[in-house]
């Protein structure tokens, strides 16, 4: 039996993380960033059209992991829980990356990537054009190009929620709650580090249940308006949810890596113990087996009705190279982990854990690929390809930026509080967590 | 208690993973057999061939949770030997104290080391007060 | 404050450290539990029971009634016409499953995510969810019109040679719910088995101690016993965590997999599976309020287990507001003008809009007042605002299918449905059936899982340590008017 942790066992203030000490690992994050700076600025002017696609796959990668990480904290919070408290920290400076995907974000406001991107915007665009000659609202001219395409009809019936000024309000609102959500959390936990008030920890709980819905719609509606869109004749109502659960999942997957990483080094080695890798290996389990629920039931439902507007989706992720990348996802998304994780022991072997979080955030990269870029072929060639030949280069090019970005910014800034949040009334039972 | 026992752990989670595994396959077979192999009929517009897959699943997952369950019950059962509705510690006059705020340590005569005065001072030199001979009534 | 000059020193000048509230009340002892609920079984029952017993008893006999009438007669002496096919019997069904998922999630998903005050609620509520599956049974059962010949739903040959439609979401349905009423059976017995061997010691010889006794298998306690004993307890629970997701879901799929408008939604399997969770919260509720009162259980099953059945409640409840909320965004959003139609008419102009008012008020609404700690400690708003679900989600299941089918694609055949006397008093029968399930089981079995709330007690815990630093609870902290933890000093800890 291990001995009962209590305050007297850790260090006043905390541990503070020395970036000094992760050298190699936050140097490797710039590198990839710089290389994929340069690569991707290249791309940028050269290959605009198909390079949007890129830069949306790879920006969307990075806040699905951030957007979940704002989840656990919320969720954390609001549910009373004890046993994270020693991780929560770690997921509180993960959320506040929001800011930094949000300067990622920036390119996706210009048009040019829009208009291959979002091909609403562009008609919405050409519409306007055409508004601003005769006079009339944009809906109107929108209704008149409808009357030469037919299939333009849906946006003029979606005019109220799919318009270009709609969408950059909303995507500001996005970055704003989160970031909201985010910092306010910190800001609480941080004060108690110094103060040690026990009553943050309820106020925290208070506003965490309070957001907790806002974050949802935020949630929801940024996977609408990023890639629903991409084809805007498409719709799911559950597709919120799909996203959400991936971003629930990876985010859980970089945890485990990330205080894999710090015990290594040094820290966290009071505070954080095997059951917190059972506690973690559970929940991703969890969301292992929940994203399957949740992406065979929106799979199955279409498939099942099969509805044309609908059922495009699947058919187009159904063909050629996608039909393996398909498979592949249901696989490795769901069945490998699925086995891995279900043992008990194993979620308590570090080893395991490291392997399995990394192919677990492969799977994750592979998915939200899967999503966003089979659009890309038939949408920039008007259906003639389904594959732009060597565009994934740029693909991986956009990744490495963003994911090196991020990567290096939250890296760099984790030695900036302490390391758990020091002066929690709960973090004597999450040091001593027995599940 | 475990750990201080030394008892190894349940070998039940390995008998239902072949349980559920059982309950996959059966469910499987069952539909494919019926609806592709030996009826096939075309319905709800959905092919009669392995296509139809995803619309069997819902059957093979209920068939596998309802046989791993099975598995579970009887599987326990088994390897803890109940129903065993005597046995000859119910005889103790202590014994229903366990099942409420009392426990009590029971030496079985099989054990290797047991002898009959042996064990009785073993659990005395221990500290042991309520000790009880129980034997079979045959 | 340094907490190194402290070293010497235990206890701090100010609490660092925020306690749990205790789960079982004035720190009674492990046979101060055996006796209370025992006592339940053991000795007569209270006048209210009887009061309550009789009632039930009689809705029993007129559902019995009901269903004799329908089966000489005909499906047709209940109220649906076409297009209006799966009408209140279909609602039952759906309502009574819905009600049952509580139990199994208590049991289940808050065993697994190590919710301890679950203990003290779950056997009643996976009692409940076998009561509520039966009555769910009834519906379907019946509503295929020739009830004899229900065998043909099951995959064995037959004379006519065909084989079941295993591409049809009914049959998945047969599956489903047979298998969810089977795995929660075992589930409720296993954890039965320990407490039955309590009652049988407790017992004097006779019919009760055989019955007990041999239902409690010879249990008698031994290590080895527990522990395969939990490990079995373990593998039930997450066998049954993906099994409540699937039965609703698969209820669902009745209607999703469907082209109808209204009912096609890829959000419906985890829509409903909330609904189900959120709806049967309340019957819990409902239950043991009264129950814990007429029995005097108010240490075990505390304010903070209501308090948190609340949130619960107002957690789902939200949910499916925005489950709701997604269908109508979706149905704009889609441009689909059938599917636009449909929910103007559920919402808007339809003949059953009051229907949908009601639904919505009483789903999303009813529970928000829930955000207030004075209403979650206050038992008639509780119980005020678990009828509303319990209304509501009747409701909803109207909503989904009743008032959907009234304005079907074709104008031509709209019509509106009405229920008729058999349709009422066949459902309201159910609730007599259900009651009297309940109340013979609050009469012979342990309603509260006598060994898991031993197990949650401090003095329980192998670290437990009455040494250890010492912290403060959050009703002393906030200093809430409506505390209902003693005031420290009064209840001093005891091993």
């Amino acid at each position: 039996m291990s001995h009962h942790v209590t305050f007297q066992d850790l260090p006043e203030g905390g541990e503070k993380f020395d970036p000094a000490r992760g050298s190699k690992l936050i140097g490797g994050f710039a590198m990839a960033g710089l290389i994929g700076l340069i690569g991707s600025a290249f791309f940028f002017f050269t290959r605009t059209d198909t390079f949007a696609y890129s830069w949306l796959f790879a920006v969307f990668v990075a806040f699905t992991v951030v957007v979940g990480a704002c989840f656990w904290i919320l969720l954390h919070n609001a549910s009373n829980s004890g046993w994270g408290i020693s991780i929560r920290r770690l997921f509180e400076n993960l959320a506040n990356m929001i800011l930094v995907v949000g300067l990622f974000a920036l390119p996706l406001l210009v048009p040019a990537v829009q208009n291959p991107l979002w091909e609403w915007m562009a008609h919405h665009r050409e519409a306007a054009h055409h508004a601003h000659d005769s006079g009339e609202t944009v809906k109107e001219a929108l209704h008149h190009m409808a009357q030469a395409d037919s299939h333009l009809h849906i946006l003029v019936e979606k005019f109220g929620y799919l318009n270009i000024g709609g969408w950059h309000v909303r995507f500001f609102l996005y970055f704003t709650i989160l970031w909201f959500i985010a910092s306010t959390l910190r800001k609480r936990s941080v004060m108690q580090d110094s103060d040690g008030n026990i009553k943050h920890t309820i106020w925290s709980r208070q506003f965490s249940c309070l957001l907790l819905f806002f974050f949802a719609l935020t949630a929801t509606f940024a996977s609408v308006d990023w890639l629903m869109t991409l084809d805007y004749s498409w719709f799911s109502t559950m597709w919120g949810v799909y996203i959400f659960a991936g971003c629930a999942w990876s985010s859980m997957a970089v945890m485990i890596l990330l205080v894999t990483w710090l015990k290594s080094l040094g820290y966290l080695n009071k505070v954080v113990t095997d059951e917190h890798y059972h506690l973690m290996g559970k929940l991703l389990f969890a969301f292992t087996v929940f994203w399957a629920y949740i992406a065979f039931s929106q799979y199955f439902l279409i498939w099942y009705a099969n509805i044309t507007e609908e059922t495009r989706f699947y058919l187009t992720r159904n063909t050629e190279t996608w039909r393996w990348v398909s498979i592949f996802i249901l696989v490795g998304h769901f069945a490998g982990p699925f086995v891995i994780l279900l043992d008990q022991q194993r979620k308590k072997k570090t080893r395991w854990m490291v392997g399995m979080c990394l192919w677990i955030l492969f799977m994750h990269v592979v998915d939200i690929y899967w999503n966003i870029i089979p659009e890309r072929g038939p949408s920039l060639t008007h259906g003639e390809q389904w594959l732009i030949p060597y565009a994934w280069i740029q693909d991986v090019f956009a990744l490495l930026a963003v994911v090196g970005g991020v990567g290096f910014v939250f890296l760099r800034g984790l030695g900036k509080f302490s390391l758990y949040p020091c002066r929690d009334p709960r973090l004597i039972e999450s040091a001593n967590v027995v599940n | 208690m475990d750990v201080a026992m030394g008892n190894p752990r349940s070998k039940l989670p390995w008998l239902v993973f072949f349980g559920g595994a059982t309950g996959f396959t059966v469910a499987f077979l069952m539909q494919f057999l019926t609806q592709v192999v030996i009826y096939p009929t075309v319905v709800q517009g959905k092919p009669t061939d392995i296509y139809t897959l995803p619309a069997f699943f819902p059957v093979m997952f209920e068939l596998t949770i309802l046989f791993s369950a099975f598995t579970t019950l009887f599987g326990l059962l088994a390897l803890i030997g109940l129903p065993r509705l005597n046995h000859p510690l119910f005889a103790s006059k202590r014994f229903p104290k366990f099942s409420d705020d009392g426990f009590f340590v029971c030496i079985e005569a099989r054990d290797a080391k047991f002898t009959k005065e042996g064990t009785k001072s073993f659990l005395e030199g221990i500290g042991g007060k309520n000790i009880e001979l129980v034997e079979d009534e045959i | 404050m340094e907490a190194t000059s402290h070293a010497s020193a235990p206890t701090p000048s100010e609490p660092r450290i925020l306690e749990r509230e205790p789960l079982v009340l004035n720190n009674r002892s492990y046979s101060w539990i055996t006796n209370r609920i025992c006592g339940i079984v053991e000795n007569k029952q209270p006048f209210l029971w009887w009061i309550l017993f009789i009632p039930s008893v009689i809705l029993t006999g007129v559902t019995v009634f009901c269903f004799t009438y329908l089966i000489s007669t005909g499906v047709g002496v209940w109220g649906q016409k076409q297009p209006v096919a799966w009408a209140w019997d279909i609602t039952n069904f759906v309502f009574w499953i819905g009600i049952g998922h509580a139990g199994t999630l208590i049991s289940a998903i808050l065993f697994l995510t190590r919710q301890k005050w679950r203990t003290s609620v779950n056997r009643a509520a996976e009692a409940m969810t076998l009561f509520a599956v039966m009555c769910a049974g009834l519906f379907p059962g019946f509503h295929v019109g020739r009830v004899w010949m229900v065998w043909f739903l099951a995959p064995i040959p037959n004379a006519n040679a065909i084989w079941q439609n295993f591409k049809s979401p009914l049959l998945w349905d047969v599956f489903a719910v047979s298998t969810y009423f089977t795995v929660s059976v075992i589930f409720w017995f296993i954890g039965l088995v320990p407490d039955l061997a309590t009652l049988r010691d407790r017992c004097k010889p006779g019919l009760r101690k055989m019955l007990y006794g041999m239902f409690a298998l010879g249990w008698r306690g031994g290590n080895r016993h527990w522990s395969h004993y939990e490990t079995a307890y373990m593998l039930l629970a997450a066998l049954s965590t993906p099994l409540v997701l699937s039965v609703h879901s698969v209820v669902s799929f009745d209607f999703a997999t469907s082209v109808v408008p209204g009912w096609h939604t890829t959000i419906f399997p985890p829509y409903f599976v909330a609904g189900a969770i959120f709806g049967g919260f309340a019957m819990v509720l409902t239950l043991m309020i009264p129950a814990r009162k007429i029995y005097g259980l108010q240490d075990l099953i505390t304010a903070k287990h209501i308090d948190n059945m609340s949130k619960i409640i107002l957690l789902t409840g939200t949910i499916v507001g925005y489950a709701y909320s997604m269908e109508f965004f979706m149905a704009y959003y889609s441009a689909n003008k059938y599917e636009l139609q449909t929910f103007q008419l559920r919402g808007l102009y339809g003949p059953s809009v009051w229907y949908y008012y009601c639904m919505f008020g009483f789903n999303v609404f009813a529970p928000q007042l829930f955000w207030s700690r004075w209403c979650r400690h206050n038992l008639w708003v509780v119980m005020f605002v678990c009828m509303c679900v319990n209304a509501g989600m009747w409701f909803e299941r109207y909503v989904i299918i009743v008032t959907t089918l009234e304005r079907h694609l074709t104008p031509g055949s709209w019509r509106t449905f009405s229920p008729t006397w058999v349709d009422i008093w066949t459902f309201v029968g159910t609730f007599g059936l259900f009651m009297m399930l309940f109340l013979l089981f609050l009469r012979f079995l342990p309603v509260i899982a006598i060994g898991e709330v031993k197990g949650v007690l401090p003095q329980s815990d192998p670290h437990y340590d009455p040494d250890r630093e010492k912290g403060i609870q959050e009703e002393d902290l906030m200093d809430y008017p409506d505390r209902h933890v003693a005031k420290p000093g009064t209840a001093a800890a005891t091993a």
